[in-house]
């Protein structure tokens, strides 16, 4: 962290090149974000790289008391709310979204069958959860693709939204319910 | 003691619980089949999300991300402070160098503003002459334009009535569709 405010201000000082660093250092786990929020590879790359143009080019207006990361990642986010707005892919609240079948808490675990988890093999298991993500609602894959792909803690999830974090933890909990019990309706 | 929320055993799973809240949902847990499956079952499928394949970029991902980029945006601000700096320095200088020649400042003020009036004629006289060449050209464009409207009016003359609504409407509909085409085109994700 204390590393990339230094990167930061060698960029702003004129050592434009400095700032490859910091490309290096994020462009996997922006690829990975913006690449499960959009679905598609030259999508995701295009705009991996728009969002590092944009931070570049507003870099004078990074705050060091923030976390870079953070920053960088909110660029990421509004771009991709920007993005479907402009090709008119609905950008909607959790509230509106389409949350069929699903209530708080409400898996069902039998004492009988055999776990949903264990009956697929972990490869299996992992095409089975990519191809669930998709289809959850992207205001909780974002958040659940921040904590658990991305690693991010529940902390700098809130500090990125803007919202507090016991909403952050209760919306990635729903995420990993929601995807557990569409794992299990397809089984 | 009833079971466990499912949001607690994820809690208990990501280490975001204190020591004494850990112990005792492993109590729990040690006595609990329910609660067993359930945290077996969540701990598999959090250690499937966290092997889930990552996203590599093209190895010269980030060179090509440097070679698109334009230069760091400067701020109103810097502007204005870089030109109050430049102002405050040139003060400084002119009074230290009227100090230091010890000149009359009335003498030298005459000859600025003469300097300045000179400067003034001269540019006026290249204001005039552009001004002259712009009437020129405008004057053959109207010209040029009213030819052009005359011979329109003498085709229409020539062009029966229904043609002629047909040819407007051909137009309305090209020049719509071409605004529409333009404004797709310039629009994000067209590029």
């Amino acid at each position: 962290m204390y590393e990339d405010k230094n990167i930061v201000e060698r960029t702003l000082s004129g050592e434009k090149e400095a700032f490859e660093l910091l490309i290096q250092k994020y462009e996997n786990p922006m690829f990975n974000y913006i690449g499960r929020m959009v679905g598609n590879r030259e999508l995701a790359l295009e705009l991996t790289q728009e969002v590092f143009l944009k931070s570049y080019a507003s870099l004078h207006s990074y705050q060091a008391k923030y976390k870079f990361s953070t920053w960088l990642f909110k660029i990421a986010s509004n771009l991709i709310i920007d993005y479907w707005r402009k090709k008119r892919i609905p950008t909607f609240s959790f509230d509106q979204q389409d949350t069929r079948g699903y209530q708080r808490g409400s898996l069902q675990i039998s004492d009988k069958e055999p776990s949903i988890i264990k009956k697929f093999e972990l490869s299996e298991l992992k095409g089975r959860i990519e191809k669930t993500l998709e289809k959850i609602p992207s205001s909780l894959r974002e958040m659940f693709v921040w904590r658990h792909i991305n690693e991010l803690s529940y902390d700098e999830i809130a500090e990125i939204k803007g919202i507090p974090v016991g909403t952050v933890k209760n919306r990635v909990f729903q995420a990993k319910e929601m995807i557990l019990q569409r794992l299990e309706e397809k089984s | 003691m009833s079971c466990l929320p499912v949001e607690q055993v994820y809690m208990y799973l990501e280490k975001q619980l204190s020591a004494p809240e850990n112990k005792m949902i492993e109590k729990h847990v040690a006595s609990c089949l329910r609660c067993q499956k359930v945290l077996e079952e969540r701990k598999l499928f959090l250690q499937a999300v966290e092997s889930l394949p990552s996203w590599q970029v093209p190895a010269n991902f980030a060179r090509q991300v440097m070679e698109n980029i334009s230069p760091v945006k400067v701020s109103l601000w810097s502007w204005l402070s870089a030109l109050a700096g430049g102002f405050l320095t040139f003060i400084v200088a002119f009074t230290v160098y009227i100090l230091a020649t010890g000149q009359n400042m009335s003498s030298l003020f005459i000859n600025l503003y003469q300097t300045l009036w000179e400067q003034i004629k001269n540019s006026s006289l290249v204001f005039i002459k552009f001004f002259k060449v712009m009437s020129a050209i405008l004057s053959t464009v109207r010209q040029l334009l009213e030819s052009l409207f005359k011979g329109l009016l003498q085709i229409l003359t020539v062009i029966k009535p229904e043609v002629q609504i047909l040819i407007i409407v051909t137009f309305i509909l090209v020049s719509f569709l071409f605004i529409y085409g333009v404004r797709r085109k310039s629009s994000l994700g067209e590029k």
